[in-house]
This record gives structure tokens, C-alpha cells and sequence, in this order.
């Protein structure tokens, strides 16, 4: 039987293909010793040269994969998420170097495993097809399984990594399951024919397994971003991952998941939007609440900052139901900002506690500001922007989604969003209190001497981007609005 | 309009160079000695710059008074569309002379008070950044940029009110101040959003030209929103609770943030929004009520507080009152003036508190509080400078003619009169009080005997110039302030001040005037008041005669020395409720997984106990379990067992 | 014919599951798990899925299951100790059977409704090796490649979680 072959166009998988074929290049060299030291630098190299095609294809329009079946799409949409990834990618390389180093978790497969994430990430971002985003989603969730128990040594690492694998694939589940039924109704995995199916006359037994295939992909990814109820992983797996995994974790992969979710959302669902909108609206809203009221008495800075980084997926699902271009721009401008302030938050955590004890609780803070200046001042500016004062990346972040909000005529959600996060200063400026106006310890947690260059580097670079971003934030924000463009 | 423009091109400096400071003095400047200069030099600048606008306004038709300068168009999206611009109009041009000229004054005070202390770098350029916060506020041509400014000087407040961090009480009160104006930010922003859903932009050329019937039916919450953010900066009741603890910042800072400047930025918020508030009667009435209940309440409490700048920061309450009574009651142009005679008599009054808080920190005994009212007095002869320009301003604030209280105030009164008589009785109440309190303060400070050991009386020294020269300058600005805005009843044509902001206030209906016999019995009828006050502050506290206390009841009395209770009633209501919500739910979601003592070593290793095991094996599957539960729900509403 | 046969492996993976998941003794669970698998193989060979089948068979019962079974020896594991949190068992039984319910009843007004099944292949030669290595050098190339992906990396995690200490090549 002669089969003709598709057509295929190597192209539009450009930037999976680089950064898969980078992590492998680390993962090889990883395995000389003589290059240990070089490999986080290499890293950094690969991850660029994926950054540069990645830019290359910005605004060459949709392409997808193949003639025979669409399965990835190469967008603007795709592409400037897997530049958020890479961003967040070579900042937590940066900030790991020393830390692992001082940990001996320096070995290639370490850097390989984040660039293996970031592709996972990648492929979800691109994905148009329930198939290659389940794939794209385990190749991210196995990647960090490993990540977050890469400190053997640490029980806290081994449990986290138990923690996360065990729910992580109970949660894999759930998507799977809700998969299944959605191609039970439709007859198709790709999610142009179930948008089609949706868009078309449908008996009520379709429509019921449209729903439920809806409410568990909802669970699943309702997990990998840490929305209540599915939350309750989140400070156990940060407070026990090594400190730059766990910036990564909360950056990186949640933001893939909620890629995924506005083009689920936006453009495959938007015929149940009847069913979804008070849903999500009524868990976005516990989200919020949940991640700052808990937050509130946290002493653990880590667990303090994972209940953070809830409250701040609660404030990205608000504007999924203004169902407007805008937005959507709204949610991939904050994701692109929250990249910057968690990662710097947990860069600062990584950067302290490379050697000696580790930075763990507000205590440990105290006195920072007079003992390192930079760093506290690096905190301090990210500690606003997370709580949203002007004029941070962070206060232009939430000004772009509650007005995205409000326009969508969802005043009240914006209410509760604005006052919830007015409660959340509350907890960051602890932060600050500890650093600044509190006498430090007669002998501070963390080791004396320099704090690495290149952690330093990345630190300053994003708190000086969350300063940029909040003046002149004008180019980002288009490219946000660019990206969602080209969403259908 | 063009070359105008760009004739004003330069405006961005104004605040531009204080931050300019701040920089250097942060990343550049080590040496502290130099600090003081750097700032005071950029503030001076941008002073020179605001004089430069003054001038060059002046010289320009009243019509072309109101000049966009665009310096870069900030967020440009689909459906929005915000500019880094400032508005140079008559009202910004005030409020930039008044915060650069005021604040000039107590950056070179700073350098005498502040000098020797071991962060003087880091204070300096806090307030450098303020400085630069400030005039983005009042700069600003949009309500985003006004906003930006908003909450930068919130934050700088915060940090200078914690700035002395060995004192516990300084943090919290900075935290304090933080959490009490978010609530009014949270307000203002929402206001920001409603107007702009509705206005579809943030410019304030924009939204006042929108037709009032687009906004008619929010126009009552915007502006009541709005009033809610002011009312958490300029600290009206029942937000007011941040500014006295403020008090814990260094004098200096009481001075220019918590006096002068930062918390009269709610006055001009409303006085800008004055086309919204007017269309808005109900929200007119709720501003002028505020304003003058603060006023009567905030006076009440400083009748008996024993801390110099306790009295002071209620003072200030009371005066920001005065000022919402006359926007309230449409007299925008008296609000305003109140607003710069204030700055000057008010900032002035803090410098010389701190003068005599700097000289009684090294004379007075350890253990002694030097901010204490009742370890002074008797200091009139040994500090004679501070004295005498105390004294000019304790005479301009309590409204005695011709210092420039008086006239300010006598407008606000007069409008009150027209439009709310009841408002203009407790306005005439405040005044009386007003004097009783400041002169209580004057009193026992400056006059009769001292409290001072003789060890302690021959270490007082008078402060050196640099602190004594910004007085001197204060002391005439607020004997001759007043004159800038004279009474139509007393030489036509005499309000400049007026004059000068007339085509901002162009839009607002013909403000009543009652006849000239009128309005001057009304001034007469405050100053005998101011008299009374002053009198009974004479008899009680340099006579010694008890008759307050045989006739005031002590509820009263205890009413208003433990300030009517709002920190306590608020901590009952508000803070501790919050708290125990807030544990409640850690020890549900958190505390009892983290106290179990979790690690994977404790389930490897056999030997160890149950109850870590119990918790141990417990968590992965509680969580788990809690996740099916969130599933079941989800699954439930969305397949329409539970929801539509 | 075809229904007895599909009830027969239908009880037995059934059964085999909720005794595996009651049973103590590791062995017996990874035992139980093999019926498991087999009798969805032969599901499998009932809808024409011969190769599925096979796959199923040799990957699944054979390969994986074996592992498990030397792995369980070698650790020496004994019985899991019960008891530990009282009411968490009880109520998970109960929160499974709910989410069970909605389901399967959403399973059955499907089937009931009689939609036509999913047309993606069928026909002749379904489930034939012919058609599922046209399918995976076709339309699902992109999958197929990223699945390799995926195995890679759970070896080199495997190896990284396994791996005592760091020793490399090269030196």
C-alpha cells in the first residue's frame, strides 16, 4: 500500500526543535567533567540562539505543521510565549549557577532538564491539538518531577518531588479523562473540530460530554496553575524544590498551563462560555482569596510566596471572562511581568541562601538593608510590583487587567480583585519592614562574603525591567496585543 | 497651542531634578556632608523652573492659561491610550510653588536637623523622592499619572515614617499609614476605572469635556470614590487615623509630608475633579459634611493631647477639614488658598516643634520625653527666634487679622455661610477651639514657668541658622501670605489669588456673596471667637485658673484625650476579626501539614513515631482528596447537576 | 457471543482492579495488575485493535510489569501498614462512586443517543499494524517525534534520580 507522505514544514516547529535539540547538546556535553563549569554559560548560549529564531518568526503569520493534520501551529500567540519561557529560562539559569554549584547539583542534566521544560512549555504554547498539549505537558511535568528532587540529599527536595509527581499525575488524569470525552463527542482530538462540533447543531448528549470533558480539563489545568481547590500542593512543592526550580516552577509552568488555557478558552469554548464564565469567575474570586488571606500569616518566605503566586493566578483568570482581545493581551502582559517579579522574589531567596544556611523565614531578612543593600533594594522593588504600586511593571499589570476587566462590564470581579489585592500590601511590605526597619540578627542566617556575579546580574536585570516596564511600557504591551492578534 | 508647547517644554524638569538627586544620592554620593547639598540644590532648581512657569503664565491671556506638555505617550493600546503629560495651568503652577518653595524651606531645615545622623544619605534622598513624587501628582495631566504620583508619595511617607527603624513603634506606624491610604487608593482607583469605562479616557481634558449625561449615572460613585481616596491621603475622618501615629517620622518630614504638602494632595485632587464633584450634588454635600465634621473632631482631640506634634498632627486634621468644607460648599479658589496659607504656617509651626524637640533631646534627662508638653515651658527667653515665629503662626492659624489665616479662613467661613449655615457653625466652633489648642500649645511651651530642671534649662540652646533662617522666612510668609488674597469688602480688585485661578474655576455657577455688612460681621464674629479661645487658653494655662475643670465633665475630657477611641474600636472591629480569619484558615490549609514535622525521612525511617506517620502518609492523600472533592464540584455545576 | 466475552474480560478487569487496590501485599498488587491488563487486551482484540492488543500484552503485562515485580522483590518490600487516617478511605470510596456517577451517566445518554462513533480510521484494515504505522508516519508524525522526546527524558530523570553522587565521563 503506497501511503503519500504529508507535507510537512519543519518551519513552524523551529523553536521546539532548537531548544529540544539544546537540551540535548547540554545534556551531552553535561557528561564531560572537564566542561562542568561551562555548561551553565552554555546554557545561556542555547537558550539565546532559541530566543533569536523565536524572534526570526514573530509576524510571519500562522503555519501549521502539516497538511494532514494541524496538531502545532506556529503564531505570534505561540511564539511570544515561548519567549516568555526562555526569559524566564536563562534568569533562573543565572540564578541557579551559584547555588547549585555550592549544592553540588551543578551537573548538565540539571540545565538540560529546565531547557527540556522550557520545549515542553513550548510545545503547549503551540499546540492545536489536545494530543501534542498532553505530550507538551508531560514532557514539562516530567522534566520538573526531576527538577524539584534534584537535591538528593535534601529530604525536603525528595518529598516535594513525591508531592508533585504523585498529584501531578492524578491531575494528568483528570486532563486525560476529560480528553477522552471530548473526542467521544467530536470525533477529534484537534481543537478546530471540536470548536466546529460546538459551533454546530449538537444533541444534548454531545453537549453533556463537551461539558464534562470541559470541567476536567478545567481540574487539570485548574492544578498546574494552583487554582483553588487544587491548590494545596503549591507551598509544600516551592518550600521543598530547590530555590531557583521553584522560581521556575512558578513562573514558567504556570504560565504555560494558562497559554494553554486562553487558547482553550478564547477560541475552542467560547460557545460554552454560558457554563464556564460563572465557574471560573467563582473560583478565580476563591483563588484570590484564599492566596492572600493565608498569605497574610506566613513567616516561611517561600511558603509566604507560593501563596502569593495564587492570588496572582486568581488575578489571571479574571480577565479570561471579558473575552476580548484585550483581554487575553491583559493576561499575557501579566504573565510576562509576573515572570520578572517572581523570579526575581525567589532569585533573591537563591541568591542568599547559595551558601550556608538557607534564607528561609522573615527573620532572616532582617537587617538586609544595611547588610546588602543591592539585594534588598532589588526585593524591595519587586515586593511593590507584586503588590502593585506605581511605578512598577506590577501596577501597570493590574492596571491593564482590571481595566480589560471593567471593560468587559465585570466591575464587581475588578472590586473584589482591587480590594483583595490592596489586602495583599499587607504581607509584601512585611518584606520590606523585615529588611529595612528591623535590627538584623547578631549572626545572620547566610554566609558572609560576595554573592555571585552572575545571580546579581539577573537579579538587577529584572528588577531594572519591572522599573522599565512600568514607565515605558508601551512596547510590551503591544506585543501582548500582538500575540493575541492572531488568535482566532 | 503648538508653540506653546513647546515654550513650556522644559516643565519636565521640575520633577525630574529632585529624582535626579535622589539618584545621586543613592548610587553616587557617599559623602553625607555633601547629601544635604545635592538635595537641597535639585529642590532649589526646580523651584527657580516653577518660578520660570509663574511668570511666563502670567504673561499669557487668562484664556491660554492651561497648557498639555507632552513629554512620551506612555501605554498606547486598542482601546487606551495614556501619555506621560503634564498640565500647566494656574492651579498646578500654585501647587508647584507651594511644594517646591515649602519644600526648599525644610530640605535646608533637614540639613541642620538631620545632618548629623548616621543615614542622613538615605533620608535625603527619600525625600528628594517625594519631592519628585509630589509634583508628578500635581503635574500630571491624567488621572493615571496623578495616580502614579498618588501612591509614590505614599510609599515615601511609608518609608520616612519608618525611618528611624531601631524604634519598633516607627515601623508600625509606617505600616499603619500604608494599610489606612490603601484603602482610600482602593477607592480612587476604582473611581479611575469607572471613569474611564464610561469617559473612555484618563485625560483630564478629556473626561471634564465628556457630556455630563454619559457620566450621569456614575457620576455620584465616581466622585464619591474619588472623595474616598482623598479622604484616606488628606486623612479625613474616619480614615484619619494614620496621621497622628505618622508623628514617628522625623520632624522635618511631619513638616513638608504630613503638613504642607503630600496630605493636602486630596484638597487638589478635588479641587482638579471639580467639573465632576459639581455635577454631583450628592457627592458636594458628603465632602463639605466630612470636611467639617473632621474639622470639629480632629480640633476636639488636640484640645487636650500633651504630644508638640501630637497637637499638631490634629491640628492638621482639622485644617485639612476647613479646606473640604469650601470645596464642599463649591468654594473651590478658599479651599486652595487655605491650602498654601496652611502649607506656610503649618510647616512652620512643625520646624519649630522640632527646633524645640532638637534643643530638648540633648538638654532634657534620659528617661524625659522631649515631645512632651508638659516637660517645657518657660522656653520663650532661651529660644527667642523659634518663639517669635511660632507665635506669628500660632496668631495666622487661629485666623487672628491680618496674618494669612485669617483671610483664607474667613472665605472658607463666608461660603460655608451661603450654602450650609449649619456647616459654617461648626466651622466657627473649630475656629474658637482652634485658637484655645494652639495657643494651649504656645503656652506651655513658650510661656510661664518652665518645667525644666536648672541642670536641664542651661543645656537649651536656641538651633543654628540653617534650622532658624527657613523659620524667619516661613514667620513672613505667614504674617503677609493672607494679602495675595484680599476681600472684595476691603479693596476691589485685591484677590489675585482668586484672580489668578479663575479660569480653572471658570466653569463652576456665580458663587453668592452676601452684602458687605454681612461679611463683615461674619469677621468679626470669628475673630471675637478666635479671642475667646485664646482667652480661656490665657486663663487656664498661664493664670493657672482650674474653671475648666470644675465645668467640663471628665467624659469629655477623657473623650478627647483618648481620641474618641477609633484606634481601639477599629482594632476590635477590623484588625482582629482579620487576624483570626486569616489563622484560622492557615491552620486549616497549612499549619498542621507544616507543624507535623513533614519530611520523606520521617516515613523511611521506621522507628519514628505514629502521630508523624499519621500526618506524614495523611497529606499526599488529604490533598488529593481535596482535589476530587474540587473536581465533584466543578464536574457537578458545569454538567448542570448543580448550576443552570 | 461477543457480549459474554465482552462481560467476561469486563468483570475480570473489574474485579482484578478493586482487589488490587484493597490488597496488602505488593506482589499480589502488581499480580492482580497483570489480569488487569490482560483482560483490556482482550477488550482490545474484541474492537478489532489487534495490535493495540499485542502492545498491550507485551509492553504492559510483559515488560513493565515484570520490572515492577523484580523491583518489589529487591526492595524486599513488605505489607503496607494500614490505618492511617480513618475516615480518609471511606471517603474516598464515596468520592470516587460521585464522580463516577455524573460519568457514566454522561457515557450512557452518549451511547444511548445513538451519534455515530468517531470516524478516524475504521474501515478495513483497522487496528491492523499496516494502518497504525501509516497513521504514526502521517498524521501523527509530530506526536510520535515528541513522545521520543518524552522517553528520553524520563530515562535521563530516571538516571538523575537513581544516581548516587556524581561521577562522569571523562575523567
Amino acid at each position: 500500500m503506497n501511503t503519500a507522505l504529508p507535507v510537512i514544514n519543519l518551519y513552524a516547529v523551529m523553536p521546539q526543535i532548537v531548544l529540544v535539540s539544546a537540551a540535548t547538546v547540554v545534556l551531552i556535553v553535561g557528561l564531560f567533567e572537564r566542561f562542568r563549569k561551562g555548561i551553565p554559560y552554555l546554557s545561556l548560549l542555547l537558550l539565546a540562539v532559541s530566543g533569536v529564531v523565536a524572534v526570526n518568526q514573530l509576524g510571519l503569520g500562522p503555519v501549521p505543521f502539516s497538511d494532514v493534520s494541524s496538531m502545532m501551529v506556529m503564531d505570534d500567540f505561540g511564539l511570544v510565549a515561548t519567549l516568555v519561557f526562555i526569559a524566564g529560562a536563562v534568569l533562573t539559569v543565572l540564578i541557579s549557577i551559584s547555588y547549585a554549584e555550592a549544592r553540588s547539583i551543578d551537573r548538565g542534566e540539571y540545565y538540560a532538564l529546565l531547557i527540556y521544560a522550557v520545549s515542553g512549555m513550548s510545545m503547549m504554547a503551540a499546540s492545536t491539538d489536545l494530543f501534542t498539549f498532553f505530550l507538551g505537558l508531560e514532557v514539562l511535568s516530567i522534566s520538573l518531577y526531576v527538577l524539584i528532587g534534584f537535591e538528593q540529599r535534601d529530604a525536603g527536595s525528595n518529598e516535594g518531588a513525591l508531592k508533585y509527581f504523585l498529584l501531578g499525575a492524578f491531575a494528568s488524569g483528570f486532563i486525560l479523562y476529560g480528553m477522552a470525552l471530548l473526542y467521544g463527542a467530536s470525533g477529534s482530538t484537534e481543537y478546530e473540530a471540536i470548536a466546529r462540533t460546538l459551533g454546530g447543531e449538537r444533541s444534548d448528549a454531545v453537549n453533556l460530554l463537551l461539558l464534562g470533558g470541559l470541567g476536567l480539563l478545567l481540574v487539570g489545568i485548574g492544578f498546574k496553575i494552583s487554582m483553588v481547590p487544587f491548590h494545596a500542593w503549591t507551598p509544600d512543592v516551592y518550600q521543598g524544590a530547590p530555590t531557583p526550580v521553584a522560581a521556575f516552577l512558578s513562573t514558567g509552568s504556570k504560565a504555560a498551563a494558562f497559554v494553554v488555557l486562553i487558547r482553550l478558552l478564547g477560541s475552542v469554548f467560547p460557545g460554552l462560555q454560558m457554563e464556564w464564565i460563572p465557574l471560573i469567575s467563582v473560583l478565580a474570586v476563591l483563588t484570590i482569596a484564599v492566596g492572600n488571606v493565608v498569605a497574610l500569616v506566613q513567616t516561611n518566605l517561600k511558603r509566604l510566596l507560593a501563596y502569593s503566586s495564587i492570588a496572582h493566578a486568581g488575578y489571571m483568570l479574571l480577565p479570561l471572562m471579558a473575552d476580548s482581545q484585550d483581554g487575553s493581551a491583559s493576561i499575557v502582559f501579566y504573565l510576562i511581568v509576573y515572570t520578572a517579579m517572581n523570579l526575581g522574589a525567589f532569585g533573591v531567596l537563591a541568591v542568599l541562601s547559595a551558601r550556608g544556611a538557607p534564607c528561609a523565614t522573615l527573620e532572616d531578612l532582617a537587617g538586609l538593608g544595611s547588610r546588602r543593600p543591592l539585594l534588598a533594594a532589588v526585593m524591595a522593588v519587586v515586593m511593590f510590583s507584586l503588590a502593585g504600586i506605581p511605578p512598577t511593571a506590577g501596577f501597570m499589570a493590574k492596571f491593564y487587567l482590571f481595566s480589560a476587566l471593567v471593560h468587559g462590564g465585570y466591575v464587581e470581579l475588578a472590586v473584589i480583585g482591587l480590594l483583595f489585592s490592596g489586602v495583599s500590601l499587607y504581607y509584601y511590605l512585611r518584606v520590606v519592614v523585615w529588611m529595612y526597619m528591623r535590627p538584623a540578627a547578631e549572626t545572620p542566617a547566610e554566609a558572609a562574603g560576595r554573592l555571585s556575579y552572575t545571580g546579581m546580574t539577573a537579579l538587577c536585570l529584572s528588577a531594572l525591567a519591572i522599573l522599565a516596564v512600568g514607565v515605558f511600557p508601551s512596547e510590551l504591551l503591544q506585543l501582548a496585543e500582538r500575540a493575541v492578534m492572531t488568535l482566532p | 497651542m503648538n508653540h506653546m508647547t513647546e515654550s513650556f517644554s522644559y516643565v519636565w524638569l521640575i520633577p525630574f531634578l529632585p529624582l535626579l538627586g535622589a539618584f545621586i544620592n543613592v548610587f553616587v554620593n557617599r559623602n553625607p556632608r555633601v547629601s544635604g547639598m545635592i538635595a537641597c540644590a535639585t529642590v532649589a532648581a526646580s523651584f527657580l523652573l516653577a518660578l520660570g512657569v509663574f511668570f511666563q503664565l502670567i504673561g499669557l491671556p487668562d484664556g491660554e492659561r492651561s497648557v498639555d506638555v507632552v513629554v512620551y505617550s506612555w501605554i498606547t493600546t486598542g482601546t487606551f491610550a495614556v501619555d506621560v503629560a503634564f498640565l500647566v495651568d494656574p492651579l498646578s503652577t500654585v501647587m508647584m510653588l507651594v511644594v517646591t518653595g515649602v519644600g526648599l524651606l525644610i530640605h535646608v531645615y533637614s540639613i541642620g536637623y538631620m545632618g548629623k545622623d548616621a543615614c542622613c544619605v538615605r533620608y535625603f534622598s527619600y525625600l528628594n523622592l517625594f519631592m519628585f513624587a509630589m509634583l508628578i501628582l500635581v503635574m500630571g495631566n491624567n488621572f493615571l499619572l496623578m495616580f502614579v504620583g498618588w501612591e509614590g508619595v505614599g510609599l515615601c511617607s511609608y518609608l520616612l515614617i519608618g525611618f528611624w527603624c531601631e524604634r519598633r513603634s516607627a515601623a508600625n506606624a509606617g505600616m499603619k499609614a500604608f494599610v489606612v491610604n490603601r484603602i482610600g487608593d482602593f477607592a480612587f482607583i476604582l473611581g479611575l476605572l469607572l471613569i474611564f469605562l464610561y469617559a473612555g479616557s484618563l485625560t483630564y481634558a478629556d473626561v471634564f469635556a465628556a457630556d455630563p449625561a454619559v457620566l450621569a449615572p456614575v457620576i455620584t460613585a465616581i466622585t464619591l470614590l474619588l472623595f474616598v481616596g482623598a479622604m484616606g491621603k488628606s486623612a479625613q475622618v474616619p480614615l484619619h487615623v494614620w496621621l497622628p501615629d505618622a508623628m514617628e517620622g522625623p520632624t522635618p518630614v511631619s513638616a513638608l509630608i504630613h503638613a504642607a504638602t503630600m496630605v493636602t494632595a486630596g484638597v487638589y485632587m478635588v479641587a482638579r475633579c471639580h467639573v465632576l464633584f459639581a455635577q454631583s450634588a450628592t457627592a458636594m454635600t458628603a465632602v463639605a459634611v466630612v470636611g467639617a465634621v473632621t474639622a470639629i473632631f480632629a480640633a476636639y482631640i488636640a484640645l487636650t493631647q500633651y504630644d508638640i506634634k501630637r497637637v499638631l498632627a490634629y491640628s492638621t486634621v482639622s485644617q485639612l477639614g476647613y479646606m473640604f468644607l469650601a470645596c464642599g460648599v463649591g468654594y473651590f479658589t478658599a479651599g486652595i488658598f487655605h491650602l498654601v496659607t496652611h502649607a506656610f504656617f503649618k510647616a512652620l509651626l512643625f520646624m519649630g516643634a522640632g527646633s524645640v524637640i532638637h534643643a530638648l533631646e540633648h538638654a532634657l534627662e534620659k528617661g524625659r520625653d522631649p515631645q512632651d508638653l508638659r516637660n517645657m515651658g518657660g522656653l520663650r527667653d532661651l529660644m527667642p527666634v523659634t518663639y517669635k515665629s511660632m507665635l506669628l503662626a500660632t496668631l495666622a492659624i487661629a485666623g487672628i487679622a491680618p496674618f494669612a489665616g485669617f483671610f483664607s479662613k474667613d472665605l472658607i467661613l463666608l461660603g460655608a455661610f451661603v450654602n450650609a449655615p449649619a456647616l459654617w457653625l461648626v466651622g466657627l466652633a473649630t475656629g474658637a477651639m482652634t485658637a484655645f489648642y494652639m495657643f494651649r500649645l504656645l503656652f506651655m511651651t513658650f510661656g510661664g514657668e518652665t518645667r525644666l530642671s536648672r541642670d536641664e534649662t542651661e543645656k537649651v540652646r536656641e538651633s543654628s541658622r540653617v534650622m532658624t533662617i527657613p523659620l524667619v522666612l516661613l514667620a513672613v510668609l505667614s504674617t503677609v501670605g493672607g494679602f495675595i488674597g484680599i476681600p472684595h469688602v476691603f479693596a476691589a480688585g485685591m484677590d489675585r489669588f482668586g484672580g489668578f485661578l479663575a479660569p480653572v474655576f471658570s466653569g463652576l455657577p456665580e458663587a453668592q456673596v452676601p452684602s458687605a455688612s454681612v461679611e463683615l460681621t461674619l469677621m468679626v464674629l470669628t475673630l471675637l471667637l478666635a479671642a475667646a479661645g485664646i482667652w480661656g487658653a490665657y486663663t487656664v494655662y498661664i493664670r493657672g485658673n482650674s474653671i475648666f475643670d470644675r465645668l467640663v465633665p471628665r467624659a469629655l475630657y477623657t473623650l478627647s484625650l483618648e481620641k474618641f477611641y477609633v484606634d481601639e474600636i477599629y482594632d476590635t472591629l477590623i484588625v482582629g476579626p482579620v487576624r483570626k480569619i486569616a489563622r484560622g484558615c492557615w491552620r486549616i490549609l497549612d499549619s498542621a501539614i507544616i507543624d507535623g514535622g513533614l519530611t520523606l525521612a520521617a516515613l523511611t525511617v521506621r522507628s519514628m513515631g505514629n502521630a508523624i506517620r499519621y500526618t506524614q502518609t495523611g497529606v499526599v492523600q488529604n490533598y488529593a482528596l481535596i482535589m476530587v472533592v474540587g473536581a465533584l464540584v466543578v464536574f457537578a455545576y458545569i454538567t448542570g447537576f448543580l448550576g443552570p | 457471543m461477543e457480549l459474554y466475552f465482552f462481560l467476561f474480560f469486563a468483570i475480570v478487569a473489574v474485579a482484578s482492579s478493586v482487589a488490587m487496590i484493597l490488597q496488602r501485599n505488593p506482589i499480589y498488587c502488581v499480580l492482580l495488575l497483570i489480569m488487569v491488563m490482560i483482560s483490556i487486551a482482550g477488550l482490545y482484540l474484541m474492537l478489532d485493535a489487534q495490535f493495540v492488543a499485542i502492545i498491550q500484552i507485551v509492553v504492559y503485562a510483559g515488560a513493565i510489569m515484570v520490572l515492577f515485580l523484580f523491583v518489589i522483590m529487591l526492595l524486599n518490600l513488605s505489607r503496607e501498614e494500614g490505618g492511617v487516617f480513618r475516615i480518609q478511605k471511606p471517603l474516598a470510596v464515596l468520592l470516587a462512586a460521585l464522580l463516577f456517577l455524573p460519568v457514566a451517566a454522561m457515557v450512557m445518554s452518549y451511547a444511548g443517543g445513538g451519534t455515530t462513533p468517531p470516524a478516524d480510521g475504521g474501515g478495513a484494515g483497522f487496528g491492523e499494524v499496516e494502518q497504525i504505522g501509516t497513521l504514526l508516519f502521517t498524521k501523527y508524525l509530530l506526536p510520535v517525534e515528541i513522545a521520543a522526546v518524552l522517553l528520553l527524558i524520563a530515562i535521563v530523570g530516571a538516571v538523575v534520580l537513581t544516581r548516587k553522587g556524581t561521577v562522569s565521563v571523562g575523567e
